[in-house]
C-alpha cells in the first residue's frame, strides 16, 4: 500500500520532468530548423538582388556606352558594350524571368543596331570636350553604383551575423533553463517522494499507536469495572443488612469510580480550570514517581477555550509523563504564560535528555500532532546529559 | 413558631435525589431549615437573593456555573453567609480554590451524615470545618512534599505566640477576639498575623486555613 503510492508518486513526477525535457528538446530542434530556413530564404534573395543589380547596371551602363558609341566610334567602346551583353544575357539567363529575359534580348537588338548603324555612318569626331565629359560622368556612376551595391550587400551579411548571435544566446539560455527546470523538478520530486513516505510513516506508526493505546486503556477500565467495582456491588448482595460493612463497602466502591473517572478525564479540567488540572497531574506524577514538580501559572493564563484548554492539558501530561518514564529527572518545572493572542506552556527537566532529531517516540508525535491540530508550535530542545526543554504554543 | 430560632439553609446541587436525600438528613434535625433548593449556581445565587439562607451547601460539578463561582458570587453579596462545599473530590487543588472563593466548609460526599450536620453548624458559628479525610490527605500530601522537596518545615520558624495566634485565626477568631483572649492589643495581634503569613510564604486567608488544616490544626 505504502510503497504503491511512493512508485505511483514517483512516476508521476519522473514522468512529469521527462516530459518538460522532451518538450524543450523539441522547442530547440524547431527553433533551429527555423533559423536555417530563415538563413537560406535571405541568401536566396540576396543572390537574386545581385543578379537584378548586374542586369540593371549592366543597361545603364551600356546606354551610355551606346550612345558615346554612337557620337565617336571606336573599337575598345565596342568590346567592352560586347562583354556587358554577356554578363546581362548570363544574368537574366540565370535569374529565369521569361519577361525579363525577353526585354534584355530586346534591349541588345537595339544596342546592336544602334553601333552598327554608327560604323556605317562614320560619323565625324565629336569634339573633345564633350567626349571627356560623358567618359567623366560614365565613371563615376559606374563607381558609385558598384559601391554602393557592395555596401548593401556588407550590411546585409552583417545583420545576418548579428540576428545569428541573438539566435545563439537564445538557444544557450533556453538550454540552461531546461536543463534547470530539469535538475529542480528531479530533486523537488525525490525530496517530495521522500518526505511523503516518512509522513505516511509516522502517521501510520501514531494511528496504530493510538489503536493499542485505546485498547489497553479500554481493557483496564473493563478490568477495573470488573474486578473492582463488580466484586465490591457483589459484596454487598452478600451482606445486605450489616450496615456499617454495607457503607464501608459503598465509600470504596466511589472511591475506585472516582480514581477511574479522573484516570479518563481529570474533573479539574472541567470544574476548576488548566492551572488547577495541571496542578493535580504535577502531584499525581510527583508522588508516584518521586519528582519534585513545581508549576507556575496564574490562574488566569489557564482561561482558554476548551480545545486549547484540553490540548494544553494533554500535552503537560504527557511531557510529565516523559519526565518520570525516561528523563531520570529529579526536578521539573511546569510553566504557563499567557500573552495577547497565544498561550504558551513550558515543561523544563533536568534529565538525562535525548536527541530529539534522532529519537522522536510516538508520544511526542502524538503532542506534535494535537499542536498542529491548533494551529500551535511545538518545539524540543535536549542534548543528551543537559535536561529536556518543551515548549508548546498555541494561538488563542 | 420556632420558625425564626432555626437555621435556615440552603441546597445547590445538579442531581435531585442528592437534593432530596439532603433534605431528608437535615430535617431531622429541629434547629436546621432547608430554605430552598437550587439546581446550579445561578440557581443557587438567585435565591440567596430573594430569601438568603445562613448556610449555604454546594456541590462543585454542576453545569454551567458551577459552585466555586457560587460560592464566590453569594459571598461577595452576603458575606456573612456560611459556604460548604460539598464535593466528591478531596483532592488539595478543589479545597485551595474552595477556600479561595471563600468557603468555610469542605465535606466529601462520601462522609457520613453527621459531619455535614456538624459543618453546618460550625461554619453557622463562624468557624471552618473539613472532613477528616480530607484533612488527612491534605496532611499527608503536606508530609510527602516536605520530605521530597528537603526543605525545612516553615512551621518551625514561628514563635510560641505566632502559633496561639495562628491557631486561633484558623479556628474562626476575629483579630479582636484573638487579642482578648492572649491578652494583646489588636494591634500586635494584626501585626503577628502579617509576620506568620511573610514566615510561612502565604499570600491570604484561605491560604493560612489550608496551610492550618495539611499541619492538622484543624478538625
Amino acid at each position: 500500500m505504502e510503497s504503491k503510492i511512493r512508485v505511483l508518486l514517483s512516476w508521476s513526477l519522473g514522468g512529469l520532468v521527462l516530459l518538460a525535457a522532451v518538450a524543450g528538446i523539441a522547442a530547440l530542434a524547431i527553433f533551429e530548423r527555423v533559423r536555417a530556413g530563415e538563413h537560406q530564404l535571405r541568401a536566396t534573395v540576396l543572390d537574386r538582388t545581385r543578379q537584378l543589380e548586374r542586369i540593371r547596371g549592366g543597361v545603364y551602363v551600356s546606354g551610355l556606352l551606346a550612345e558615346s558609341y554612337f557620337n565617336a566610334a571606336d573599337t575598345d567602346t565596342l568590346e567592352r558594350l560586347h562583354a556587358f551583353k554577356q554578363d546581362t544575357m548570363q544574368a537574366a539567363a540565370e535569374y529565369g524571368d521569361p519577361n525579363l529575359r525577353g526585354e534584355v534580348i530586346a534591349w541588345w537588338r537595339l544596342i546592336d543596331f544602334m553601333a552598327d548603324l554608327s560604323t556605317a555612318r562614320n560619323k565625324r569626331g565629336l569634339d573633345a570636350y564633350f567626349h571627356g565629359q560623358i567618359d567623366e560622368r560614365r565613371k563615376t556612376v559606374l563607381r558609385i553604383s558598384a559601391e554602393t551595391t557592395s555596401a548593401l550587400a556588407r550590411e546585409s551579411e552583417r545583420g545576418e551575423a548579428d540576428i545569428g548571435a541573438l539566435y545563439g544566446r537564445s538557444r544557450t539560455m533556453l538550454g540552461g533553463a531546461i536543463v534547470l527546470v530539469v535538475v529542480l523538478g528531479a530533486a523537488a520530486a525525490i525530496v517530495t517522494a521522500r518526505r511523503l513516505a516518512r509522513l505516511e510513516n509516522d502517521a501510520r506508526a501514531l494511528s496504530a499507536q493510538l489503536l493499542r493505546a485505546q485498547e489497553q486503556e479500554r481493557r483496564a477500565i473493563a478490568r477495573e469495572l470488573h474486578d473492582d467495582v463488580g466484586q465490591m456491588l457483589s459484596g454487598l448482595l452478600l451482606e445486605p443488612s450489616n450496615v456499617r460493612r454495607v457503607s464501608e463497602i459503598a465509600e470504596r466502591a466511589i472511591d475506585s469510580v472516582r480514581r477511574l473517572a479522573l484516570a479518563l478525564r481529570p474533573s479539574m479540567l472541567d470544574d476548576l480550570g488548566l492551572v488547577a488540572a495541571l496542578e493535580w497531574q504535577a502531584r499525581e506524577v510527583g508522588n508516584r514517581a518521586g519528582l519534585e514538580v513545581e508549576v507556575e501559572a496564574a490562574e488566569s493564563a489557564g482561561e482558554l477555550p476548551e480545545a486549547q484548554r484540553i490540548c494544553i492539558f494533554r500535552v503537560a501530561q504527557e511531557a510529565l509523563r516523559n519526565c518520570a518514564r525516561h528523563a531520570r529527572a529529579t526536578h521539573v518545572h511546569v510553566a504557563l504564560d499567557r500573552a495577547a493572542a497565544r498561550v504558551s506552556l513550558r515543561v523544563e527537566d533536568d534529565g538525562k535528555g535525548f536527541q530529539p532529531a534522532r529519537s522522536k517516540g510516538l508520544g511526542l508525535l502524538g503532542m506534535e500532532e494535537r499542536v498542529a491540530q491548533l494551529g500551535g508550535r511545538l518545539r524540543i530542545d535536549s542534548h543528551p546529559g543537559r535536561g529536556t526543554t518543551l515548549i508548546a504554543e498555541l494561538p488563542v | 413558631m420556632s420558625g425564626s430560632r432555626q437555621l435556615r439553609v440552603l441546597i445547590a446541587d445538579d442531581h435531585p435525589i442528592v437534593r432530596s436525600g439532603l433534605r431528608l438528613v437535615l430535617e431531622r434535625e429541629h434547629d436546621l431549615l432547608v430554605a430552598a433548593e437550587a439546581a446550579d449556581g445561578r440557581e443557587a445565587v438567585e435565591s440567596m437573593d430573594r430569601e438568603p439562607a445562613e448556610v449555604a451547601i454546594l456541590d462543585i460539578g454542576m453545569p454551567g456555573f458551577n459552585g466555586i463561582e457560587a460560592a464566590a458570587q453569594i459571598l461577595r453579596r452576603h458575606p456573612s453567609t456560611g459556604v460548604i462545599v460539598l464535593s466528591m473530590h478531596s483532592d488539595e487543588s478543589y479545597v485551595l480554590r474552595a477556600l479561595r472563593a471563600g468557603a468555610r466548609g469542605y465535606v466529601l460526599k462520601e462522609s457520613a451524615e453527621s459531619e455535614l450536620i456538624a459543618a453546618i453548624r460550625s461554619v453557622a458559628a463562624g468557624r471552618s470545618y473539613f472532613s477528616p479525610k480530607v484533612a488527612r490527605l491534605l496532611q499527608q500530601e503536606h508530609v510527602r512534599q516536605i520530605r521530597r522537596s528537603g526543605a525545612s518545615d516553615t512551621y518551625d520558624l514561628l514563635t510560641e505566640r505566632e502559633r496561639q495566634v495562628l491557631q486561633l485565626v484558623v479556628e474562626g477568631n476575629s483579630n479582636k477576639e484573638i487579642a482578648a483572649e492572649l491578652f494583646l492589643s489588636v494591634y500586635t495581634v494584626e501585626t503577628h498575623r502579617k509576620n506568620i503569613l511573610q514566615k510561612l510564604k502565604l499570600h491570604g486567608a484561605a491560604d493560612l486555613i489550608l496551610y492550618a488544616v495539611r499541619k492538622g490544626m484543624l478538625a
